[in-house]
């Protein structure tokens, strides 16, 4: 599988078949965050993987956002010891934990792994349960196990998105169908 | 404990069951604060599909009403996200076969009255 497919098939999946998932998966999920780009090589991130079945279940019942239990799941936190000895420090470290998450949802389409990206998660509650120090600042959680989910991908826009050369003079992609002209853009505010 | 649950002894399931829809609710009031308000309508319609899931489990004398309800909702609830008007048919019907139920004097399994 080459990554843009592994970008086209990755969707939100968020039901999970019962089978677990191996540690040696989680691993290259997680090495594959490593790798991701970070501002000013801070690297500025730590991940805890889960899979304990009774935790997994603690961090549902406080996770509005899951709302079925993960085979597993990655806590990915920024480190504040690395991301803020500079005034954009903690934004560039809060970039860089969503490119490693979606390094880690690619390379688990490749392996065959469902995943789904999640913020509605109450951090404290997730703070006591994992028992992550002060240091750490948990940003987002990735659920993962195997597809149990048959729900559509969510459509996508494209109008308004992709312009060339100057906002509002040429709107679309070049393969053809899309590519059109577009009035001035509106004036802001 | 309060003493009223305990001396009914509530099933196991259904007070793990509730145990846990009290971390659901909680959770959630504090996060829609901060999230947005679309989420307000999913995060009850979820915690109604939660509830109808542990009563049925627990033989409700509601529980065809519930089964319905909570098949409809698990349908359709996504649809939050990416099309309004159908989430809002699907709380309009619930609410509906909700009334009508409670109007007829409940919907339910006569092998459970």
């Amino acid at each position: 599988m080459n990554v843009e497919e592994a970008i086209m098939r990755r969707r939100s999946i968020r039901h999970y078949a019962d089978r677990p998932v191996g540690r040696a998966l989680l691993e290259r999920v997680m090495k594959a965050g490593i790798w991701a780009p970070t501002g000013s090589n801070r690297q500025p991130w730590v991940f805890i993987a889960v899979t304990e079945p009774d935790t997994l279940h603690q961090i549902r019942v406080v996770s509005p956002g899951m709302l079925w239990d993960a085979k597993a799941l990655i806590c990915v936190c920024s480190d504040q010891r690395k991301a803020g000895t500079f005034p954009m420090g903690p934004t560039l470290a809060l970039f860089d934990c969503g490119m490693a998450a979606q390094n880690m949802m690619l390379v688990a389409v490749e392996l065959g792994l469902g995943s789904c990206v999640m913020r509605s998660t109450n951090m404290a509650a997730l703070r006591e349960i994992l028992e992550i120090p002060d240091h750490l600042q948990p940003e987002l959680s990735i659920m993962l196990g195997y597809s149990d989910d048959p729900s559509p991908t969510a459509p996508r826009r494209d109008e308004g998105v992709i312009y060339w050369e100057r906002f509002g003079k040429e709107e679309g992609t070049r393969d053809g169908s899309d590519c059109k002209r577009t009035k001035p853009a509106p004036p802001f505010g | 404990m309060d003493q009223t649950a305990k001396e009914q002894n509530l099933p196991r399931l259904l007070d793990d069951g509730l145990f846990d829809l009290i971390g659901y609710l909680l959770t959630s009031a504090r996060g829609l604060l901060d999230e947005p308000v679309e989420y307000g309508p999913f995060r009850l319609v979820e915690g109604v599909s939660r509830l109808c899931g542990l009563m049925r489990g627990s033989s409700s004398r509601h529980w065809e009403l519930l089964g319905r309800l909570k098949l409809a909702i698990d349908n359709s609830k996504f649809t939050m996200m990416t099309n309004a008007e159908v989430f809002k048919g699907l709380l309009d019907n619930a609410v509906l076969e909700f009334t009508r139920s409670m109007k007829g004097g409940g919907d339910t399994d006569p092998s459970l009255k």
